[in-house]
């Protein structure tokens, strides 16, 4: 902990979209999904997530069911919709090839001509 | 789907679903991260408020998924909607693409209903129901000398006196049409003139144009200016404002072009174009006996009619006492004036599209109840699928919706076919309205398609969805068309009502029958075949003298006669049947009337021949003859009402009269002829008095000429041998007689024409109706049938057995159809002529029609089932 990132615009929806990669999950599961997986860097409000949760569910990315949580508890769960799988591959390349790109002018050797 | 009473329900409890689904949501992550903490060794308080605080700002978050959530509810909420209604669309089209005959039939048979009604509602909204299109429009007035009761046009002297004392009026004008000519492209050109004195715009209430308006020193400088009417205006100078300064030559004089005035002051000289406005020139001829003028007026502000009729009236009554005048003055607003009679016409054919409408929509709502009883199994299944009441329902209204928007599309074009027919009946109202589509008429159209699709689709819907649908899917077998026993009584009642509406239809077309083959059987008075009339309007700059005038006419008539194929020519002041504007009172040297029983009679100015060549009948003394008027004797031929009521010993000829008309002392009546009808078939015969035309020299008369003939042939010839006179002369007004005879019935006629068409599609459909309910209830009885016939019944028998159960639907309606009919049948009063509203023959008529037709629509199904073989009808089911 100490050194946090800030989240970039659109990557939460990333995120969350890879969250759900391997099926259903509720809310809370995608949160420590996500915190897990960053090992915490990332300085996100838990309660963040859910905004951007129903927004993806408005965009039919991702749909919702009321399900029972392990723990016996009623919760929303969340899964990838077809089109939610495709966003998250369009995502997934563009990502790639963005930080590609910032990694080519962070590892540069020659200065400017 | 989901079940629709459940949805309803839901859709209550959204609010606080949204709300529970959020506060859930929410709730079980914080407990969870609490669960979580407290199982890393954090104290539950502690944890409890870590939770809170790594998850920030819970109540924004709670408020931002309910905003969320409810947006997500309203687009599956619409999303499912439009499914459901393509669903219908789809459905209701496959229906019509199934059946196409069924479809076109009935949205044909709609829009029929619907067009009648749009025509009808366009006329009545624009004469009747939009506001006058003057502003404060209900003080304007139209004022008229009251003679006896009647309105009768006004002299210049009058119209002077109301200017001077009228206190009532704001602004006060006087209009009389009349003719210009115009040097056009294509040689002299007739234009319609309005020639106005007083302030016209000031009365209309509106401002000029362009430029300005004609000033009461236009009139009294008889300054050479003109104004152009708005149409004129825009057709002619492409709506150039700067035609202000410019001149324009009329009856060879170059007038200066100081206005334009709007199209709707024309309105207040009942006229539909007038081209040209100009100063009106106090002459000598405009005497106090010479009624011709027609003056409008704005009341002051808030003053209110009664006020101002007592204050008229008491100007009037100073003006008698005062010894100037004898007369009274009365006033109409501009509807009155203008839409008088023709309202309650309107009015009654509003009243029967609306019946009209009515049957189509019962007919309809039959044939969708006999459509719906045949899908019994359909909905039956459908329901058993899952789809609720509502969920049908509105399948079923979409369907309805289908074809009433439809039909309403079709029948607005109708309507526009028909309107224009419709505004000829509309008479002189016609100049209120406007051509073309406007906003009112579409909304009318679609709000009446709509409710007549909702009228027609909802008994089918009712019936269908009234019963038990489980026990239909049990009983009821495919191919089954004919309904249960309730469906065809409700089919009944609607059959009977059909009836009943369409009687009420037919003794009104049958009234206005009767009255139009009675007015037709009147005779006018003189021979209108053969004869045709034109008009000539001399410009007074070239023929100011009185000889030139009475040169011109000479000329031409003597000239016309030479034409092959002519049989007689004369001049006329009016042509019958084209309205008056010239009647006034009269005196007997020697005889005192009280001044409301003062003699009055239609002046007419004639040449000689007129009589001849209308063939009015001379009845004693002698017509009229070259000498008269040119010898300096005061001659003058009246008609025999006039002979008859003050000279009832038979010795008028050789007696006095006097009026003042251009004329002075007392006249010596030569002749008495036949009386005629000047101002329609319809009204009685009034009096005339006949003066030759050497004696008044007036500018404009009408030629009649009679041919052997066809007399329209004969105008070409006719209009060379007066451009040999003058060339420079135009000719306008052609028409034969026997044309404006007919214009002058053409109200009625148009009239009685459309109510004859309601009145028979009306009745095509109820025949339609009974086919169809008779044709329903022996398919249901197929089975019975048979077993009669098989029992040895005579087909004769099972033909009565039918017709008399079928009479039951029949008669009632016949009789309650006949019963309304004599309500409402008041309401035609003042269109009959000559017959009664309960005329006993024409409902004895109308009866036995209904009877004829519904029985003929009755024997054909009946007939198909008296002659069937009972064995294949045993075996039908």
């Amino acid at each position: 902990m100490g050194d946090h990132v800030h989240v970039l615009k659109g990557t939460l929806d990333l995120m969350i979209l890879k969250a759900l990669r391997w099926g259903p999950a509720h809310g809370y599961g995608v949160v420590t999904w996500i915190k897990r997986t960053t090992d915490g860097a990332l300085q996100i409000e838990d309660g963040a997530l859910y905004p951007a949760l129903h927004r993806l569910q408005n965009r039919e990315l991702i749909e919702a069911d009321w399900g029972t949580s392990e723990n016996n508890r009623r919760a929303k769960y969340y899964r990838l919709t077809r089109r939610g799988r495709q966003q998250l591959e369009r995502e997934i390349s563009s990502w790639s090839r963005f930080s590609e790109a910032v990694w080519k002018v962070v590892e540069a050797t020659e200065a400017p001509a | 789907m989901s079940e629709d009473g459940s949805r309803d329900r839901l859709r209550d409890a959204l609010g606080s679903r949204i709300e529970e689904a959020v506060e859930d949501e929410v709730g079980f992550h914080l407990d969870m991260q609490i669960r979580d903490l407290v199982a890393r060794g954090w104290s539950p308080g502690a944890a409890r408020e870590e939770a809170l605080r790594m998850f920030g700002d819970v109540k924004r978050v709670r408020g931002e998924l309910r905003t969320l959530s409810r947006e997500r509810e309203r687009r599956a909420r619409r999303r499912e909607y439009l499914a459901e209604l393509t669903t219908d669309l789809r459905f209701a089209l496959r229906r019509i693409r199934r059946k196409p005959g069924f479809a076109l039939a009935t949205v044909f048979v709609l829009a029929l209903g619907i067009g009648s009604n749009v025509a009808i509602f366009g006329v009545v909204d624009a004469t009747l129901l939009r506001p006058l299109p003057f502003p404060d429009g209900q003080d304007v007035v139209f004022l008229w000398d009251d003679q006896d009761g009647t309105p009768t046009p006004v002299s210049y002297p009058e119209f002077e006196d109301w200017q001077r004392e009228g206190t009532f009026l704001r602004s006060i004008a006087t209009i009389y049409g009349s003719g210009v000519t115009a040097r056009g492209p294509a040689g002299p050109e007739r234009l319609q003139a309005g020639i106005a004195a007083g302030d016209v715009l000031g009365v209309a209430g509106l401002p000029a144009l362009v430029g300005r308006g004609l000033l009461p020193s236009d009139v009294e400088s008889g300054a050479r200016v003109a104004m152009l009417g708005e149409q004129f205006w825009r057709t002619r100078y492409d709506a150039r404002r700067d035609v202000v300064g410019t001149s324009i030559e009329l009856d060879g004089e170059r007038r200066e072009i100081i206005g334009v005035m709007p199209a709707r002051a024309g309105i207040l000289a009942e006229r539909d174009e007038v081209a040209v406005w100009l100063p009106l020139v106090r002459r000598d001829w405009m005497s106090r006996g010479l009624h011709f003028l027609r003056v409008v007026g704005r009341l002051q502000p808030g003053l209110g009619r009664e006020e101002a009729v007592a204050r008229a009236e008491a100007m009037a009554a100073g003006l008698v006492d005062s010894g100037v005048t004898d007369h009274r003055l009365s006033f109409q607003g501009v509807r009155e004036r203008l839409v008088g009679d023709v309202r309650s016409l309107l009015l009654v054919l509003w009243g029967a599209v609306g019946f009209l409408l009515l049957i189509v929509c019962t007919n309809l709502a039959n044939l969708f109840l006999s459509q719906a009883a045949g899908r019994t199994r359909e909905f039956a299944v459908r329901s058993a699928l899952g789809a609720g009441r509502l969920r049908l329902t509105r399948q079923l209204l979409t369907e309805s919706l289908v074809v009433g928007l439809l039909g309403g599309a079709m029948g607005l074009g109708m309507s526009r076919l028909a309107s224009g027919y419709v505004t000829e009946a509309a008479a002189r109202a016609a100049l209120l309205a406007t051509p073309g589509l406007d906003a009112t008429v579409l909304v009318f159209a679609t709000a009446i398609s709509l409710l007549a699709a909702v009228i027609f689709g909802l008994a089918p819907t009712a019936r269908v969805l009234g019963r038990r649908i489980a026990v239909d899917l049990k009983q009821s077998v495919p191919g089954r068309v004919s309904g249960s026993p309730a469906a065809r009584g409700f089919s009944r009642l609607l059959v009977s009502a059909e009836i009943a509406l369409s009687v009420i239809l037919l003794v009104g077309a049958g009234l206005m029958v009767t009255s139009m083959l009675r007015l037709m059987r009147q005779d006018p008075g003189f021979e209108p075949a053969g004869v045709i009339s034109l008009e000539i309007d001399l410009p007074t700059n070239r023929y100011a003298e009185d000889e030139s005038r009475v040169q011109f006419f000479d000329d031409a008539l003597r000239r016309i006669r030479t034409v092959p194929g002519v049989s007689g020519a004369a001049a006329i002041s009016h042509v019958p049947l084209e309205g008056s504007d010239t009647d006034g009172t009269f005196v007997i040297p020697g005889r005192d009337y009280a001044p409301e029983e003062s003699p009055t009679a239609q002046k007419r100015v004639a040449t000689p021949g007129y009589f001849e060549t209308m063939r009015i009948p001379l009845i004693q003394g002698r017509t009229f003859e070259e000498r008269d008027g040119r010898d300096g004797r005061q001659v003058t031929i009246i008609s025999r009402s006039l002979a008859e009521r003050y000279w009832p010993d038979g010795d008028a000829v050789g007696q006095r009269l006097e009026f003042r008309w251009a004329t002075e002392g007392a006249q010596e009546i030569i002749g008495v002829v036949g009386d005629i009808r000047h101002d329609g078939l319809d009204l009685p015969v009034e009096g005339t008095i006949y003066v030759p035309e050497a004696l008044v020299a007036f500018t404009g008369l009408s030629l009649v000429v009679r041919a052997d003939k066809n007399p329209v042939g004969l105008v070409p010839a006719i209009r060379r041998r007066l451009a040999e006179i003058d060339p420079l002369q135009p000719v306008s007004d052609i028409a034969t007689l026997e044309t404006i005879v007919g214009r002058s019935v053409a109200t009625r006629r148009v009239f009685m024409t459309l109510l004859v068409g309601f009145a028979a599609v009306a009745l095509l459909l109820a025949a339609v109706g009974v086919y169809a309910v008779t044709a329903g209830s022996v398919a249901g009885r197929t089975r019975e049938i048979g077993v009669r016939l098989a029992m040895g019944a005579a087909p004769r028998q099972v033909l009565r057995m039918i017709v008399t159960q079928e009479m039951r639907v029949i008669v009632p309606g016949l009789a309650i159809g006949l019963l309304g009919a004599l309500a409402l049948s008041r309401t035609l009063r003042a269109l009959l002529y000559q017959v009664s509203v309960s005329d006993p023959r024409t409902f004895a008529l109308v009866a036995g029609v209904l009877v004829l037709v519904a029985l003929t629509a009755v024997l054909i199904p009946a007939r198909r089932a008296a002659g069937m073989d009972p064995t294949e009808a045993l075996r039908i089911e």
